[in-house]
């Protein structure tokens, strides 16, 4: 499976301009990582440069879903109450919804690939993501977000970059009966590879760039493997619970390896599912992010089931 | 989008966003078309107004979590579970959130439909 990473890497390397981060998140991140030092003040600063940015952040901050609703309106408490890694993760959030929030310009794609229900997926992955963080002590749950939010980006640049490829697993998938990644291993493309590549390229912490790599693929030895057990785990409870669709209907097999990394047996099921429920009622702010975003697609969307 | 008071619901209308229990539980998704079927469980819910969806507006549709649940036979509903849990059945843990998912379903369907 290395060969995986290296064969995305050549089909990255042939695509011109690989989406970029706006550049205020793009320093934000390296600013968090390279230092301790930062400071509210050198943070608020730089992200008050970008006003759409800023706009946005103090929504997401003010969202039930951050536990402060309506009560954030300065940059200087959202970064206070949230914390730095926090605002880092509501900006990434807010970005990466922007930045492929409207794809979905083939129609022959968006009839087998709907954008909106893509990231209603994603939405969820993320949410379960924080839950599960939190209740398993697996981890940062606002990281955890992201990196479930991110778990499938590798389809949107399929899309954009690669349709053809894309139109030929969407059929593969459908006509066959498999899930995508089944189906995306037919035609030697790894969504989780792509994706892996394109967050190295923007600099983020490695345990969201493997999180999202090997989401498919545990390496119970990495560091990262908790994260990626947990996307897995995520990933397959979001598809349990039919909530959005992101190239198949089908629950994926879980890795033995990732319910032993996580200890998913202390996991009360029947209660975790009504949490989750719960939790996407607060979500909705995210749903509304992309629904901004969306373009009507030539022909429609898919229908929803 | 506008507020209309349950009593001049009318068969057709359609739900701008989602009606919820207190407990944050789906109770009909949105852009349901209502019917006089629904517009009875409305009442019967103790709804004083819902929102629907008004001519000609744009409005931003509220997300829809999960298997659509009202109006389907329980039948249905269950072989739509069953069929997308085929692939993963080998883990134990998944039979197991297979059946917590029936039974979260089927809460649902019991309380309110």
């Amino acid at each position: 499976m290395p060969d995986d990473i290296a064969r995305m890497q050549r089909v990255i390397e042939r695509i011109d301009r690989l989406p970029t981060l706006p550049s205020i998140v793009a320093k934000l991140t390296r600013l968090l990582a390279d230092s301790r030092t930062a400071n509210v003040k050198e943070v608020t600063t730089l992200l008050s440069e970008d006003q759409a940015l800023t706009a946005k952040i103090l929504r997401l901050a003010n969202s039930a879903y951050y536990g402060f609703p309506g009560q954030i309106s300065t940059l200087q408490q959202a970064v206070i109450l949230l914390g730095f890694t926090g605002v880092r993760d509501v900006a990434l959030s807010a970005s990466v919804i922007d930045l492929f929030g409207a794809t979905g310009k083939q129609a022959a794609i968006a009839e087998l690939f709907d954008v909106g229900r893509f990231w209603e997926h994603s939405i969820g992955c993320a949410a379960a993501c924080r839950l599960l963080a939190a209740e398993l002590h697996a981890g940062d749950p606002e990281e955890s977000f992201v990196t479930g939010l991110l778990h499938d980006i590798g389809k949107l640049i399929m899309v954009e970059y690669l349709p053809d490829e894309m139109l030929q697993v969407l059929r593969r998938a459908r006509t066959r009966g498999e899930t995508f990644f089944e189906a995306e291993k037919g035609v030697e493309l790894s969504h989780a590879g792509l994706a892996r590549y394109l967050i190295d390229a923007w600099n983020l912490p490695r345990s969201i760039s493997e999180g999202v790599g090997f989401h498919h693929s545990i390496r119970p030895r990495r560091e990262t493997a908790p994260r990626a057990a947990l996307v897995q785990f995520a990933d397959l409870f979001t598809r349990a619970r039919a909530v959005g669709y992101s190239g198949d209907p089908f629950v994926p097999p879980l890795d033995p390896k990732a319910e032993e990394i996580l200890g998913l047996e202390r996991l009360d099921l029947g209660a975790f599912i009504a949490r989750f429920d719960e939790e996407m009622l607060n979500a909705s702010v995210f749903i509304d992010l992309v629904r901004s975003r969306e373009r009507p697609a030539p022909g429609g969307g898919a229908p929803r089931r | 989008m506008r507020t209309v008071p349950v009593s001049e619901l009318q068969a057709g209308m359609v739900l701008a966003k989602p009606l919820q229990d207190l407990a944050g539980r789906m109770l009909l998704t949105a852009r349901t078309e209502l019917t006089e079927k629904y517009i009875q469980r409305v009442r019967s819910w103790g709804f004083d107004e819902v929102t629907v969806e008004g001519e000609g507006d744009e409005e931003e549709p509220v997300p829809v979590v999960g298997d659509p649940v009202f109006g389907r036979p329980w039948d249905e509903i269950e072989a739509d579970v069953r069929e997308r849990f085929g692939k993963a059945r080998a883990s134990a843990l998944v039979r197991a959130l297979e059946e917590a998912v029936l039974a979260h379903l089927k809460g649902l369907v019991d309380r309110y439909a």
